[in-house]
């Protein structure tokens, strides 16, 4: 549906009537090119989703407090600054588990987790079990970050279970990557 | 740029193409595109190595489900606060009548 209809056409016709039937079409066409283009920039398939649907959701509360010429262009530069967001907290949660968890990390371990960090802290976080690595993903990783609440309200389990869960996937990330450092 | 104005996206020709399904004009097209857009170069690279291992069509089925949940979300608290507005509106108005009717009592009965 309206696959003949130009993005500038769209546009147009959603600031006139201010109708979401125009804008969703919109958005729809861009949800598959967004993924690749967060899955390349975060090299990460699950994070990739949310953050496509977290520009989404920016798209929808911010279209009409602006007007935007080149729906594309404002598009892919919401999306480029959600990844560094996201890249940035994944650095923050890397150095909290680096910092707190492991406080005596000999100077070789931190040149080998320097070195291929990202890749560690990919496979530490995919052998996470699901609840801790929602919990992990959505406090430290999400475009913005959630508080225990919202975390609880998005995952179902009560704000004790989240602090749990944020507490044990931690420790079991820093595990993992030692365990990961010995195999190298 | 001036691709995208003349040719819409349409995911479902961006996904025959990750497929190989495309006919070779309008895979031309597409690649044309592709190298006038830096953005659609990076989607490319990001969705290529997901090919054949993931099932781009339900990514983008349960993408697009999102979505129209969220604008449907959107559309209930836009008709709340409209309500709201006409509420108010209403009231106030009631409240002007009532003034004017009270100004009007007093003026012929004093």
């Amino acid at each position: 549906m309206y696959n003949d209809v130009s993005d500038e056409d769209l546009l147009q016709r959603y600031y006139q009537t201010g109708d979401n039937q125009w804008l969703g079409p919109l958005l729809d066409r861009y949800g598959l090119l967004l993924f690749g283009f967060c899955a390349k920039q975060l090299n990460d398939k699950t994070l990739a989703r949310d953050t496509v649907q977290q520009v989404q959701l920016i798209v929808i509360q911010h279209i009409d407090r602006t007007r935007v010429e080149n729906f594309h262009a404002w598009l892919f530069t919401i999306a480029r600054n959600e990844c560094n967001i996201v890249l940035r907290n994944r650095r923050v949660v890397r150095r909290e588990v680096k910092e707190n968890d492991v406080p005596e990390a000999a100077p070789e371990f931190r040149e080998t987790f320097e070195e291929g960090r990202d890749r560690l802290f990919d496979e530490a976080m995919a052998a996470l079990p699901e609840a801790q690595r929602a919990c992990i993903r959505l406090f430290y990783l999400s475009g913005e970050r959630k508080k225990y609440d919202e975390v609880a309200a998005a995952t179902g389990y009560s704000i004790k279970e989240v602090k749990t869960h944020i507490q044990n996937g931690k420790r079991n990330l820093k595990k993992t990557i030692d365990k990961m450092r010995n195999q190298y | 740029m001036d691709n995208e104005k003349n040719h819409p996206i349409d995911p479902q020709k961006w996904l025959d193409y990750l497929e190989g399904n495309l006919p070779e004009e309008e895979r031309r097209r597409l690649e044309a595109e592709i190298a006038q857009s830096d953005f659609l170069k990076e989607a490319m690279e990001g969705l290529e190595p997901l090919k054949g291992k993931e099932d781009l069509r339900e990514i983008d089925r349960q993408l697009s489900s999102h979505l129209h949940k969220q604008l449907a979300q959107r559309n209930r608290k836009k008709n709340r606060r409209s309500a709201t507005v006409q509420l108010w509106m209403i009231v106030a108005l009631l409240v002007i009548l009532l003034f004017i009717f009270l100004g009007y009592y007093l003026y012929t009965h004093s």
